[in-house]
């Protein structure tokens, strides 16, 4: 099974040209700190609830990138918000994007394409090996949105991370996404942690909203 | 945690007590999960005696709404109180299962 972090950048992925179709860098580094968190909540290693998050088994997953944050959360001694650990990981967010990548190339999902533009600078592209993964989420995304069927706990992670990041017009048409936009919103509020990281990105959002502005003036 | 369960005509009313978190919602889970697949058509889940709830235990809820509408049958829930029902708000699970106001309501409505 994917993590969530790795689900979300296929989902960024474009599939032939391997480059991150996403536009916000900063916004993707919040999203994959959700991710994390997502995926320590659901293998029941943290909870939270309106006000906090706080650590319940800090015995090792066995995955790389969710066991250095839930090594740093176990180390912590006070308990903080959502909002927090999510503003706190994504400081990594980089982190997270590479180890994640490298995991997808490891799962023979992604190959990994070395290109030199001017001979000098070596960028690195991700195309795609195996598009069955990508099909699959967002098949199961779709198969959700389209019926009144109860979503799994999994299923809202899902959702909610896609609408953070802004990814459903790459998966519905402009027609699709706004028709179906009651029904991602009833999935998408089931999950505090999404809802820590969509008020994060709001903020994130509106502050740079405010700048640009007082820039403008 | 300390989960009481009675039958009120043809439904099944489960009380669990105390905080629904990461440390209880494994017995509450077994338990719903368990009256689900016994064959009980109309399940409500009185939750007056719960005085905390956090994501681990509103995850319980979605599965066991889950399992039930896959089974065809009614799972509801009853007299929220206090930050429970600020959670059940926030979440919007309101639209995902039938909530009531008190028992009585809530059963005259499961039938």
């Amino acid at each position: 099974m994917l993590t969530f972090a790795e689900e979300i950048l296929l989902l960024t992925l474009d599939d032939e040209s391997g480059k991150f179709a996403y536009p916000d860098p900063t916004e993707l580094r919040y999203a994959l700190a959700g991710a994390v968190l997502m995926d320590l909540a659901l293998k029941s290693k943290i909870d939270t609830d309106l006000k906090k998050l706080f650590l319940v088994d800090s015995t090792p997953t066995g995955e790389e990138i969710l066991d250095r944050y839930l090594s740093t959360i176990s180390r912590t001694n006070q308990d903080y918000s959502t909002r927090y650990w999510v503003t706190e990981i994504a400081k990594s967010g980089d982190y997270i994007k590479e180890k994640a990548l490298n995991m997808l190339v490891e799962k023979g999902i992604l190959k990994v394409k070395e290109k030199k533009i001017l001979w000098v600078f070596e960028t690195r592209r991700y195309p795609v090996v195996d598009d069955k993964e990508e099909k699959e989420v967002k098949r199961r995304i779709l198969d959700l949105l389209l019926s009144d069927e109860i979503p799994t706990p999994r299923d809202v992670v899902l959702v909610s991370l896609v609408d953070a990041c802004k990814l459903f017009p790459k998966i519905l048409s402009s027609h699709e996404a706004e028709r179906l936009a009651p029904r991602i919103e009833q999935i998408r509020r089931l999950d505090l942690i999404g809802q820590a990281v969509s008020q994060v990105l709001k903020r994130l959002r509106s502050d740079l909203a405010n700048v640009m502005l007082l820039h403008h003036w | 945690m300390n989960i009481r369960e009675h039958r009120v005509g043809n439904t099944v009313v489960i009380v669990p007590q105390g905080h629904l978190d990461s440390r209880s919602a494994k017995d509450f889970q077994e338990k719903v999960l368990q009256c689900i697949d016994s064959g009980e058509k109309s399940i409500l889940l009185d939750f007056s005696m719960i005085d905390y709830i956090s994501s681990a235990g509103l995850r319980v809820v979605l599965i066991s709404a889950k399992h039930q509408k896959e089974k065809n049958g009614k799972l509801a829930i009853c007299s929220l109180v206090g930050s429970v029902k600020d959670i059940f708000r926030v979440s919007g699970f309101d639209t995902i299962v039938d909530i009531y106001t008190d028992q009585e309501s809530a059963l005259k409505k499961l039938g």
